[in-house]
C-alpha cells in the first residue's frame, strides 16, 4: 500500500499539489486524471521520491521505492541518441547490473520475452531512432516490464500510438494487473480510463474525487477540476 | 619511392625528437578527448565544452602570474577555473531566469577577458600566443607526462561511468527512479570535460583544444549511428588529423596546432560531401528501381 498523507509540493513559488491525502492499495489500477498544470505528474514524481514535498509525505508499506518501474512520458527520451532497442530495453535490469555486473544470458533471455510480450520481436539490434512512434511506445514497455517490480508508474503511456497499439499495451498494463501488481498511470483520454482503469483520482491541485471510475468522472467533479464543458458533456 | 615516402613520414618523426613527442602528446589526448567529444556533441554540448574551453584561460593565466610558464601551475588554475564556471553557469542557469547557454556565453567571455588581461599584462605577447594556440612542437618530459596521466585517468574513469552516463543522457528521468548516480556521472563528466580540455591547452592551446573533441566526434558521426563505432571513428579521425596536422605544419612552417584543426575541418567537410553524395546516389536508385518496377 502507499499511503500518501497532506502530501503538498511547491516548485520554487508556485502551489503544484495542495494536501493531497489518499492511499493506493497493492494490486489496485488507478488512473490519475485532471487538467493540463493539475499536478498529475508532480504526484507521480513525489510517489517515487523525484521531488521534495514541502508538508506532508509519502510512506510505502510492504513494497517500497525499490519496487517500483517508471514509464516516463515518450517525448523526454533522447530518440536520437546512438543506442539500439536491447541496451536500451537492459537498462531496466539497471538495479541487477549496475555500472560494472555483465547482462547475462539470463537477462538476455528475460530481454527477448519482454519484447516479445509487447510484440517487438526481432527488433533487439535496431537503433531507438529507428521506430516508429507505436514501436517505441513498445519499447519503453519492455523496459517496464524487465524491471520485474510491484508497482508500476506510467506517464502518458498512451499518448500518440494508434488504437491498434493501444489496445494491445492495455492488455499488458491489464497483464500486470492481473499478476497482482500496482499500477498507477496518468491518462489523459478519458474513454481510456473508462474502458481500462476501475479506479481513477481525478486532481486540480489537490485531490477532487477518488474512487470507482464511474463514481469519480462524474459531470460535477470534472466542472470542480476545471474541465472544459464540451470535454465533460463528452462523458 | 620509398624514400620519397620515408622522407615525407616517417623522418621527420625519427630524426626530430620534438616531433615524436609532439606527436605521442596530440596520440594520447586524441584517446582520452575523443570519447569525451562524442559525449559532448550526443549532449548537444558542444558550445559548452567551447565555452569551458575558454573558461580555464583565467585560471591558467592565475597560475601563469604565480608561476610563469609552470605546467603544473596553469595546469591546477585551469582545472579549479574549468570547474568553477562549469558550476556558476548551471547554479545561474537553476536559480536565475537566464538560460544556461547565456548563462555559459556570459561566463566564458568574462573569463577569456580577464585571462587575455591578466597575462597581457604580466607576460609578453608570447606568453599570451602561447597560451592561446599552445605550443604543440614544444612539448618537454612534464608535459608529456601530464598529458599521459590526465588521458589515462580521463579514459578510465570514462569506461567506469559509462553506462550511467549513456543512460543519464538518454532518459534522465528513468535513471532518476533506478539510481542516484545519475547526477555524479554528469559532473565526472564535466570535471573530464575540463581535464581534456587542460590537457588539450598544453599541447593545442585554449583556443584550439576543443577541437579536438568536437570535430572528431561530429564527423565520427556522418558515418555511424552506434556509440561504439562512433567513439572509435572519432579516435581514429583525431590521431590522423594529429599524423597529417605535424607533417604539415613540419614539410610547410604551419603552425602546427591550426594545421592539426583545419585536417579536422578537411574531414568534415569532405565528410558532408560524401553523405550528401551517398545520399543523393541512394535516392537516384530507389526512384530507378521504382520507376523500373511500374514498368514492369
Amino acid at each position: 500500500m502507499i499511503k500518501i498523507s497532506k502530501l503538498t509540493v511547491h516548485y520554487q513559488n508556485v502551489l503544484a499539489l495542495e494536501n493531497v491525502d489518499t492511499e493506493i492499495h497493492q494490486g489496485e489500477m488507478i488512473a490519475i486524471v485532471g487538467a493540463n498544470g493539475a499536478g498529475k505528474s508532480t504526484l507521480l514524481k513525489a510517489i517515487m521520491a523525484q521531488v521534495k514535498a514541502a508538508a506532508g509525505g509519502v510512506e510505502f508499506k510492504k513494497f517500497g521505492l525499490k519496487n517500483i518501474a517508471y514509464l516516463p512520458q515518450s517525448q523526454k527520451v533522447d530518440r536520437s541518441f546512438p543506442i539500439t532497442v536491447k541496451e536500451f530495453v537492459s537498462a531496466g535490469t539497471w538495479r541487477k547490473t549496475g555500472l560494472w555486473r555483465a547482462f547475462t544470458p539470463f537477462l538476455n533471455k528475460q530481454m527477448l520475452a519482454c519484447l516479445r510480450q509487447v510484440g517487438l520481436e526481432n527488433s533487439e539490434h535496431k537503433q531507438i531512432g529507428e521506430l516508429s512512434g507505436g514501436q517505441f511506445q513498445r519499447m519503453l514497455f519492455a523496459r517496464m516490464l524487465i524491471q520485474d517490480a510491484q508497482i508500476l508508474i506510467l506517464d502518458e503511456p498512451f499518448n500518440s500510438v494508434d488504437m491498434h497499439t493501444t489496445r494491445d499495451l492495455a492488455a499488458v498494463i491489464q497483464g500486470c494487473h492481473a499478476a497482482g501488481k500496482t499500477v498507477i498511470a496518468v491518462i489523459h483520454d478519458m474513454p481510456l480510463v473508462k474502458q481500462y482503469f476501475p479506479e481513477t483520482a481525478l486532481l486540480a491541485g489537490r485531490l477532487i474525487a477518488k474512487g470507482p471510475t464511474e463514481q469519480v468522472l462524474t459531470q460535477d467533479n470534472m466542472c470542480k477540476a476545471g474541465f472544459h464543458p464540451a470535454t465533460v458533456n463528452e462523458l | 619511392m620509398t624514400n620519397v615516402l620515408f622522407e615525407l613520414f616517417i623522418e621527420p618523426f625519427s630524426n626530430y625528437s620534438f616531433m615524436s613527442r609532439a606527436l605521442w602528446g596530440c596520440l594520447v589526448l586524441s584517446l582520452s578527448a575523443a570519447p569525451i567529444g562524442v559525449f559532448l556533441t550526443l549532449r548537444k554540448m558542444s558550445l559548452t565544452g567551447d565555452a569551458m574551453a575558454h573558461a580555464i584561460l583565467p585560471g591558467a593565466a592565475v597560475g601563469f602570474l604565480v608561476s610563469g610558464l609552470s605546467i603544473y601551475a596553469m595546469t591546477i588554475g585551469g582545472i579549479i577555473a574549468g570547474c568553477i564556471v562549469a558550476l556558476l553557469s548551471g547554479f545561474v542557469a537553476r536559480h536565475s531566469k537566464a538560460e544556461e547557454d547565456s548563462s555559459l556565453a556570459a561566463f566564458y567571455l568574462l573569463s577569456l577577458a580577464v585571462g587575455v588581461l591578466i597575462i597581457s599584462s604580466k607576460g609578453s605577447s608570447v606568453d599570451l600566443l602561447h597560451v592561446l594556440f599552445g605550443s604543440t612542437l614544444a612539448l618537454n618530459n612534464e608535459a608529456l607526462f601530464l598529458l599521459t596521466s590526465i588521458a589515462t585517468v580521463s579514459t578510465l574513469a570514462l569506461a567506469l561511468v559509462y553506462r550511467a552516463l549513456v543512460l543519464e543522457c538518454v532518459d534522465p528521468d528513468f535513471f532518476k527512479t533506478v539510481s542516484r548516480m545519475g547526477g555524479a556521472a554528469h559532473y565526472i563528466f564535466l570535471l573530464l570535460v575540463v581535464l581534456n580540455l587542460v590537457a588539450g591547452f598544453h599541447a593545442l592551446g585554449t583556443l584550439m583544444s576543443v577541437g579536438l573533441m568536437i570535430l572528431p566526434a561530429a564527423v565520427a558521426r556522418f558515418w555511424t549511428n552506434q556509440l561504439g563505432p562512433m567513439i572509435l571513428i572519432a579516435f581514429l579521425c583525431a590521431s590522423f588529423s594529429c599524423l597529417c596536422g605535424l607533417l604539415l605544419s613540419y614539410h610547410f612552417a604551419l603552425a602546427a596546432s591550426p594545421a592539426i584543426i583545419l585536417v579536422l575541418g578537411g574531414l568534415y567537410i569532405t565528410s558532408i560531401i560524401l553523405i550528401k553524395q551517398r545520399d543523393l546516389f541512394s535516392k537516384k536508385h530507389t526512384s530507378l528501381s521504382l520507376s523500373g518496377q511500374t514498368n514492369a
